[in-house]
């Protein structure tokens, strides 16, 4: 009996191992191997003709990052886009998901409509975007006309940051799904109570929905995070020379990845791109960790919001409600 | 009390449809353009003579079904992999136990943080020294590999599934591949919906990974719509406007309806999976 349990077992570990194999061969042959080894060239001067006669140039690739203007200002400028951006996007979807959380007629439609921008394509928003907001021809200009506003140039070097913040804001709603699923597990008892207390609408948002919602709160600023290093198709779209990959958006929107990209693509600097995707990577993981770090002091994971966990917890919530309605 | 409500109702409405007026503003005027006229200026309402015509205009001058022949295999070869990969993936963390599990799924899910870049530059770089360019190699060899996010999903989800049905089938003399195929398989419906639905979105709209690792005649629709410019045949100067709208509008349908058809399946396969972060 024992002999035979401890087959199944090994069985069951010889299978799961069998099932997880791609997984783990991919992990080294597309990940980790492409991944060390650009790490490595990333401290040569390749530059793809001289593979045979590289040098180890050492921290050479690293220092010119930093001491190259335009890599310093892309940085900035992605870091204040994301300054933001990230806040934009997490106040809009969780604003929208809260008029949402709602049993209105027609609920359903303004979900469609909110949500609606997040699945289109960024190539086709941002075509339509850039066409939008044409200095002549573009629609936008047309509306500023009918209230009397001259005509902006929006893809010009002065307003074109502006123009790209209202393109994302626009395109923001994507959290909406998250936080939808999670409003609908806080349980309605929650709100009872507090109302039987007296708490106001906005009491009620501060002390249980945004409490409740902060897993949620977190998961998609760490998201946010992620996508606002890595911002790069946006500006490409509303380049004034837009039409290519490579195109060279004004200075506001010179973002780094776009730097990045003009290196690897345009000039074939191997070495130096590398290293300045490994300075991104570093930074964007850095940016990750403080976020995990400061979790614990405003992330309460004891109310887990989800809809299973709340439905087992909701006697409990249920029976502690009446334990605190009774004593006050 | 009866006031309070309704003044509530009328608040909720009016704050819903204005926001939903700006959401559609962008999307109406590139409808309401791309039927204009070619060399009529830009409008902002109906236009008196409707061109419907611009919408056959702009797949004609192009080549349009080279680029969507490309669109279709990318996103056939990523949807395949993305659903069944994740699925069995899901499935052994979900329902198996193995040492050092634990280990892979803590790998898995911390690759979910890296950022795209990290690994799809370097491997540009790689594949362009081994001269493995202009092919879907990559496709197949990414999608073998699995997605943190959706084993997750199939994961989360799976776990809700009874044991005891497994159990059961086992008894009666079931495979593994069996169990599966045969009992997990129909109940993780909704998450294989929601998998197929973010990859399609996700395949048919990207434009980076096509560019880096194809030559210019097998770009997929996305990557090619973005260096489309329609212009006048004599003079390269003049944008045709309605007809980039209208390209822009097309390529956004099948979009559209893959989530349409898959917005049902959203609620059980999103959340009942426990995205809660």
């Amino acid at each position: 009996m024992t002999k035979s349990r401890f087959n199944f077992r090994t069985k069951e570990a010889i299978t799961f191992y069998i099932l997880i194999s791609p997984f783990i061969v991919m992990l080294f042959l597309m990940k980790l191997f492409p991944f060390i080894w650009g790490v490595i060239m990333s401290f040569t001067n390749y530059t793809g003709f001289n593979y045979d006669n590289l040098k180890n140039i050492g921290f050479d690739n690293y220092e010119r990052v930093v001491t190259d203007n335009f890599a310093i200002q892309s940085l900035q400028a992605t870091a204040v886009i994301g300054l933001i951006t990230v806040p934009m996007g997490l106040l809009l979807s969780f604003g929208l998901a809260l008029l949402l959380n709602s049993n209105k007629k027609g609920v359903g439609l303004f979900r469609t409509i909110y949500y609606f921008p997040s699945i289109i394509p960024v190539v086709a928003t941002g075509l339509m975007w850039r066409i939008l907001f044409n200095n002549d021809g573009g629609a936008f200009n047309e509306l500023l006309g009918l209230f009397g506003i001259a005509p902006v140039n929006w893809l010009g070097m002065e307003w074109c940051r502006r123009a790209l913040i209202i393109f994302m804001a626009w395109s923001a709603g994507g959290g909406i799904l998250t936080y939808l699923a999670a409003l609908k597990g806080v349980s309605n008892d929650l709100y009872e109570s507090a109302s039987i207390d007296g708490a106001n609408g906005l009491q009620k948002l501060l002390k249980i929905t945004i409490p409740i919602l902060t897993p949620v709160i977190f998961f998609n600023l760490v998201n946010g995070l992620i996508a606002a290093w890595q911002l790069f198709a946006e500006p490409i779209f509303l380049a004034a020379n837009a039409g290519s990959l490579l195109a060279v958006p004004y200075e506001p929107n010179y973002v780094y990845l776009v730097h990045v990209y003009q290196q690897i693509f345009v000039n074939q600097r191997f070495g130096y791109g590398l290293s300045m995707i490994w300075l991104l990577f570093i930074f964007s993981i850095v940016c990750t960790r403080l976020v995990f770090y400061t979790s614990k002091f405003w992330v309460f994971y004891e109310n887990e919001t989800g809809s299973e966990r709340v439905k087992k917890n909701k006697k409990k919530t249920a029976a502690r409600q009446k334990e605190v309605s009774s004593v006050a | 009390m009866l006031r309070k409500k309704s003044f509530e109702s009328l608040l909720w409405y009016s704050t819903a449809v204005v926001l939903a007026i700006i959401f559609l503003v962008p999307l109406y005027f590139t409808f309401i353009n791309a039927l204009n006229g070619l060399a009529s200026t830009p409008v902002l309402t109906l236009p008196k003579k409707l061109h419907p015509e611009n919408f056959v205009e702009a797949i004609i001058r192009i080549p349009f079904w080279r680029y969507l022949k490309s669109s279709v295999i990318i996103v056939s070869i990523s949807v395949f992999f993305a659903v069944w990969i994740n699925f069995i993936l899901g499935y052994a963390f979900a329902r198996m136990n193995a040492p050092g599990k634990d280990i892979w799924f803590s790998i898995l899910i911390s690759l979910m943080m890296v950022p795209a870049f990290a690994t799809s530059i370097p491997t540009y770089v790689l594949f362009s020294k081994m001269q493995i360019t202009d092919s879907y190699l990559i496709w197949i060899l990414n999608g073998i590999g699995g997605s943190p996010f959706y084993t997750f999903l199939f994961r989360q989800f799976m776990q809700t599934i009874p044991k005891e049905l497994e159990e059961a089938a086992r008894i009666d003399g079931s495979t593994t591949v069996g169990i599966m195929f045969r009992i997990i398989l129909p109940l993780t419906i909704p998450v294989v919906a929601v998998v197929f639905m973010f990859e399609f979105l996700n395949s048919w709209g990207d434009f980076v990974q096509p560019f880096m690792f194809l030559n210019e005649e097998r770009w997929p629709l996305s990557t090619a719509l973005m260096g489309v410019r329609y212009t006048l045949p004599n003079n390269a100067s003049v944008v045709l406007v309605p007809l980039q709208l209208a390209a822009s509008l097309l390529f956004m349908i099948p979009s559209v309806i893959v989530y349409f058809a898959g917005q049902k399946y959203i609620k059980e396969g999103m959340i009942t999976s426990g995205l809660k972060g």
